[in-house]
């Protein structure tokens, strides 16, 4: 296994985060991609091919059902692809203890799983024991930002709360790949405006790849460096949000655009 | 850029050490866990035990040897039952850990760690019980620590099929936990099932081997290490809903 380069030895882009230098393998690479689940016809991903460069902030959109779960499953090795090839710094993540370790996966987990009878502060311990690069001061702080209550389990906090532990695990591991699906469904405006400000603030001193997928397309849209539109299992755009700019698009007006059915009708 | 700032964005310049951590730390964590109800599962086990005892001594008016001795027989199959339900619980656990980082087979691996030194020390405690009564021999203690182990894996056995999320495997996983279950507890059965082996010609010869103490702990030992290989593998095929 060929181990994932050093990433930002480049100059600062606008942003202030530090580009990664171009002999860099991407950080993700999907290679006809194809995920199809038991009993069901249509294929979850339908031979997608998407490569993303190391310390993007790559907001992951579609409408329901568009495949964005998969596709970041797929990433976190939490299913392997029916066919084609998933590569994390030019490596399967599947099974490679060297890239799980790399990527954090955040997403709305199970009420019936594990997670949610635990507390707060034994998912930290856990993230504590097992990422390299927690860091349990940062956690700490946010969750008093948060307003989290550390010795009750998250099953019996508000659906906020539980956004904001899950928004905090991500956060706090520094993982060099962190992919947040639908991270802060839950919380309030004002909790998920400190929530982006957090994001941004720690992205911009410790730079590295992110994957955002989320419905509140024009919240998030400023901070995106890449946009990747998925549709019924299939890449309908990427493109980087620079260039999207530069041409006058709003982000969140292009999707509506792109993924309005016949028939709907958005005002 | 500051060192903290290329610590943070570097993928894996220290990937051996991260994913060296992620499992050392899922050892560790596991370790903490299991042993925390193991303490658990102690102090409300003797609690029972000392609110019983003299329920049992007035009912069954035993001498006071019979009744330690069945308190020994209490305690081992107690230990065998709650590691059972641990070898159930914690391999449901595969996507909380794969959560943070660790591999389905970096959690394989650190449940049969931790199952391990779970069953050793319970055997300790069943030694130390049996000391007290003077009830077990050497290659019976040994015994308890294999049938420990099996237990705890005889559990992971049973719910391993719900992993792979088929319902045959997950049928065929509940069945073989229970014909390795029955297979291992023959030579431990009470004299009647044994008298009927002794009896029943249509047994292979090899079941009426196992009627041997040290037969049995080979065979329990050998189950073990087999499924000890096995169920790593089927860990590997688990899938996970998110």
């Amino acid at each position: 296994m060929q181990p994932p380069a050093p990433s930002p030895h480049g100059d600062p882009d606008p942003t202030g985060a530090m580009a990664p230098p171009e002999s860099a393998p991407p950080a993700i690479e999907l290679i006809d991609v194809t995920l199809r689940y038991p009993r069901q016809k249509k294929p979850a991903l339908d031979g997608v091919s998407v490569s993303i460069p190391q310390n993007a902030l790559c907001g992951l959109l579609g409408r329901n059902a568009a495949g964005k779960t998969s596709l970041m499953a797929l990433l976190a090795a939490f299913r392997r692809p029916t066919a084609g090839s998933v590569r994390l710094w030019g490596q399967d993540p599947f099974e490679s203890p060297q890239a799980m370790s790399e990527v954090a996966f955040v997403y709305q987990w199970r009420e019936e799983g594990f997670a949610s009878y635990c507390k707060p502060r034994e998912l930290f311990a856990m993230a504590a024991h097992m990422r390299p690069r927690w860091d349990n001061a940062f956690a700490t702080r946010l969750a008093e930002r948060f307003d989290v209550p550390m010795r009750k389990s998250t099953s019996r906090l508000s659906k906020g709360q539980q956004a904001a532990v899950r928004c905090i695990l991500g956060l706090a591991a520094r993982a060099p790949l962190t992919i947040f699906d639908e991270a802060y469904l839950g919380m309030d405006a004002v909790y998920r405006k400190v929530f982006v400000d957090e994001l941004l603030q720690d992205y911009l001193k410790y730079p590295r790849t992110i994957l955002f997928s989320t419905h509140y397309i024009s919240e998030m849209e400023r901070l995106f460096t890449e946009a990747l539109m998925l549709d019924e299992g299939r890449v309908l755009l990427h493109d980087d949000c620079d260039v999207l700019r530069a041409k006058g698009m709003a982000l969140q007006d292009l999707f509506i655009s792109l993924t309005l059915k016949e028939g709907e009708s958005y005002e | 850029m500051s060192d903290e700032t290329s610590r943070a964005s570097q993928p894996s310049n220290r990937a051996s050490q991260s994913s060296g951590r992620a499992l050392a730390g899922a050892v560790r964590y596991l370790l903490k866990n299991m042993g925390t109800s193991t303490l658990w599962y102690l102090v409300i086990f003797t609690g029972v035990l000392v609110a019983l005892q003299p329920l049992v001594t007035l009912l069954s008016k035993p001498d006071a040897e019979s009744t330690q001795i069945a308190l020994a027989i209490v305690a081992v199959n107690s230990n065998n039952i709650f590691l059972l339900v641990m070898g159930i619980v914690y391999p449901l656990m595969l996507e909380l850990y794969m959560m943070f980082g660790v591999t389905r087979r970096q959690f394989a691996r650190a449940l049969l760690v931790a199952g391990a030194a779970l069953s050793v020390a319970l055997a300790v405690v069943s030694g130390v019980v049996a000391w007290a009564t003077a009830s077990l021999d050497a290659l019976a203690l040994a015994g308890v620590l294999a049938s420990n182990l099996l237990c705890f894996l005889l559990g992971w056995l049973a719910v391993s099929g719900f992993q792979l999320r088929r319902v045959l495997a997950a049928a065929g996983g509940i069945l073989a936990a229970i014909v390795m279950a029955s297979l291992a507890s023959m030579p431990f059965a009470s004299k009647m099932p044994s008298e009927i082996l002794q009896h029943a010609d249509w047994l292979p010869n090899w079941l009426r081997f196992v009627q041997e103490p040290a037969a049995s702990l080979v065979c329990m030992l050998v189950m073990a290490a087999l499924l000890a290989l096995v169920l790593p593998l089927l860990m590997r095929q688990a899938k996970l809903k998110c």
